[in-house]
């Protein structure tokens, strides 16, 4: 094994150590048979200089410090991100109340007879016929939805048939 | 090979690995000090400085018509302010936002930068409820110290129709009159507030400290009216205004089978976009009239009188009486409207023309115990319960009054001397087209909150007459229309029943012979009525000042065209009129 300066060499354990001849188990190995372990093998025990120990200190502070930091920053951007859309939604909400309100307006009864007389050139009926049909009319949904009631009104719940039964009976509640 | 440097850690080495080393355990140490030892201290100081509370409006409900039509709903707008602290703090900044607004609002950029630096009265206000979409635009420009609230506006999509009904708000939001106080509660949602830390430049800091209470919109308030008949009823009422000068006018449409009212118009009335606060005129403009104000009906109380007379089995449509032109009660002489003297009359005739002696006779007949009775059944002395604030008891004495005299009983068989409201009148005639029943009117269906819906349904107050006598009394009616000629109240095509009435106007010191009040009641179709109406038309002047004359033409447009709405079919057409395919 060659040495170079400055290395220092590492401390090689008695490669037949008690344990390994079994002294201490009490269980008897053949004597004379001592097997010579290759040079190097064994338990190795290296001395981590102060250098690489402050270096690894670093660089796990650092880390962690670059992870907390991204981490973070992660956060905070999805948190504006989440402030942007709310934002965003409200000024939809807004805007759905104003062209609700701009759809109700085009609905209006006198702009409707304005359209009526003044761009298709209608005029009032002034005679009328009246013709029979046996098909239903089709039902008048003539709004946005959200003027249309959509809560469902409650009910109560229905009772199983024993609960009528029970109830024929006078003096059963 | 040698390159000279020492493969080992020199002095310079160490001491630069120490230096990083002392800084990185200045930064744990002050880390340290700031995050553990003294964390309380400036979460405290964090709070004070950096927490910030935000109102978030809550948007008003809207007020829908029986179709669902929005008749008032708000949208939403910005109320725009100075920050007159920062525009003090830095003055030249100040100078170049305040260019800006003033071009965005065409207004003196130098008057702007002054108004906002000598202001000492908080934030100035620039503009208020300003368009929605502009104010996107003002609130992305970022002008220094400018500032944008939310607000709302009250818009009304069908314009000023049903505007006493619908009442108005006040800037703050809250309703001030008409169904917009009454049901404030229900309108006005809960505005929200959102608490967070915010950034140097105001803005809320993400995942801080945020505590948030949503605002709750307001609920849905949906009325019996229907816009297409409230919309018919109020042109209606404003051509015949015009035509006989009147001084006010109501016009009421009921379904009579429900109570539902269908439309209220009232003139004179409020521009509901534009309602003036400090106007002294205000409360005359603004009063529900036909539930606030009390009238003597005149002679379209005979209904009632009638259909008394003939529910206590006292006469029959072919009963007689001797009509001499005038009756005397006490002191008093009581004569024909039209001073006529028909003989032997009819219980259908007398109704036909309106005697005053008929009704006189009717009255005595029953005598003052039933008929006051009945009155009180058919809810003249009552308010109605209608829902609405500001509706008026039905007044008029009973024997049990100490100024009560017998020709009070006689006056009040053809509805002078007594005062009921237009809405309660037309609920007491209604009932002859609702088999005898009197049914409770009302003008709100339906209230739609986030978490429940409320329905208000019909609601049967008493049984009056008999079917039998409602019956006979839809008869007598429809000949007091359709059996007269040119009575002006004939719908062509359909079957009216109906009655004028035509009354004084009362005064301190008695009555203003010069002034009338011209009323119809009326239902059609006769035979099975869709709907009531109740035309009052105040002090017409021009000549014409009769019931007859004035209401009752009011009514044969108005039916007409609801008839033409609900796609009636007429009930006397000429055989081309309909045709089956």
């Amino acid at each position: 094994m060659s040495s170079l300066p400055n290395v220092r060499r590492p401390r090689v354990t008695n490669p037949i150590s008690p344990m390994r001849t079994g002294a201490a188990t009490g269980i008897a190995r053949p004597s004379g048979v001592i097997r010579q372990l290759p040079e190097g093998w064994g338990v190795v025990r290296r001395r981590i200089s102060r250098t690489m120990f402050a270096a690894i200190a670093l660089l796990t502070v650092a880390g962690v410090g670059i992870f907390q930091v991204l981490q973070t920053s992660n956060v905070a951007s999805t948190g504006y991100a989440v402030r942007r859309l709310e934002s965003e939604r409200t000024e939809l909400d807004s805007e759905i109340r104003l062209l609700e309100a701009q759809l109700a307006s085009s609905a209006n009864l006198e702009h409707l007879r304005r359209t009526a007389s003044d761009r298709l050139g209608m005029a009032p009926a002034t005679e009328r016929l009246r013709v029979s049909v046996d098909t239903p009319a089709p039902e008048v949904v003539p709004l946005p939805r959200r003027y249309i009631p959509t809560v469902e009104e409650r009910t109560g719940p229905e009772g199983s048939w024993w609960d009528s039964v029970m109830g024929a009976i006078p003096g059963v509640e | 090979m040698n390159t000279g440097r020492a493969h080992h850690l020199t002095w310079r080495h160490r001491s630069i690995g120490f230096l990083v080393f002392a800084m990185f355990a200045a930064a744990i140490v002050r880390l340290y000090q700031v995050q553990i030892v003294d964390h309380e201290k400036f979460v405290k100081e964090a709070a004070i400085t950096r927490q910030g509370v935000v109102n978030i409006p809550a948007p008003r409900g809207a007020v829908l018509d029986a179709t669902g039509y929005p008749l008032a709903t708000s949208i939403d707008t910005w109320d725009v302010y100075i920050d007159r602290v920062q525009w003090g703090h830095q003055p030249t900044v100040a100078r170049e936002a305040a260019n800006k607004l003033a071009t965005f609002f065409g207004l003196n950029p130098d008057e702007l930068f002054r108004l906002g630096l000598e202001s000492r009265g908080g934030d100035v206000l620039v503009q208020r409820q300003l368009d929605y979409a502009r104010g996107i635009t003002l609130r992305n420009a970022d002008l220094y110290g400018i500032r944008l609230e939310p607000s709302q506006v009250r818009v009304y999509p069908e314009g000023d129709i049903a505007g006493q009904l619908l009442g108005y708000v006040g800037r703050d939001g809250k309703g001030l009159w008409g169904v917009e106080a009454d049901f404030d509660h229900y309108l006005r949602g809960k505005e929200g507030l959102l608490s967070t830390e915010r950034d140097a430049l105001g803005r809320p800091i993400a995942f801080s400290a945020r505590h948030e209470r949503p605002a709750v919109g307001g609920g849905e308030v949906q009325l019996t009216i229907d816009r297409f008949i409230q919309a018919i009823t109020e042109r209606a009422l404003e051509d015949a205004m015009k035509k006989y000068n009147a001084r006010s006018g109501q016009i009421i449409v009921m379904d009579p089978h429900t109570g539902a009212v269908l439309a209220m118009a009232s003139r004179p009335s409020i521009r509901l976009g534009a309602v003036n606060l400090d106007d002294p005129n205000l409360a005359d403009l603004v009063r529900d009239r036909p539930i606030t104000d009390l009238y003597e009906p005149g002679s379209v109380m005979k209904i009632l009188t009638t259909a008394m007379a003939i529910d206590q089995g006292l006469v029959t449509p072919e009963s007689t009486y001797l009509d001499t032109g005038s009756v005397e009660v006490s002191k008093y002489r009581i004569l024909n409207w039209d001073f006529s003297a028909n003989g032997t009359t009819t219980v259908r005739t007398y109704l036909q023309k309106s005697l005053n002696t008929g009704s006189v006779w009717l009255g005595q007949k029953l005598g003052p115990e039933k008929f006051y009775e009945y009155a009180k059944a058919f809810g003249l002395g009552d308010s109605t319960h209608v829902g609405l604030s500001g509706e008026a008891e039905g007044t008029y004495r009973t024997p049990s009054d100490p100024n009560w005299y017998a020709v009070d009983l006689a006056t009040n068989s053809y509805g002078q001397g007594l005062a009921t409201t237009p809405l309660a009148m037309l609920t007491a005639v209604s009932s002859m087209a609702n088999k005898g029943v009197l049914m409770r009117p009302y003008v709100v269906s339906k209230i739609v909150t986030k978490d429940d819906v409320r329905s208000f349904e019909p609601v049967q107050v008493r049984q009056v007459v008999s079917p039998k006598t409602a019956e006979t009394m839809m008869g007598l009616l429809h000949d007091v229309v359709d059996g007269t000629q040119f009575h002006g109240a004939q719908v062509k095509g359909y079957e009216v029943a109906g009655k004028t009435g035509t009354t004084l106007v009362s005064i301190p010191t008695g009555y203003d012979l010069d002034s009338t009040i011209a009323s119809f009641a009326g239902f059609i179709p006769a035979n099975d009525p869709k709907v009531s109406v109740l035309i009052k038309i105040d002090q017409p002047t021009g000549g014409l000042n009769l019931g007859g004359q004035v209401a009752a033409p009011v009514f044969a447009t108005v039916a007409d065209q609801i008839m033409k709405y609900y796609a009636v079919p007429p009930a006397i057409a000429p055989k081309n009129l309909v045709r089956t395919p």
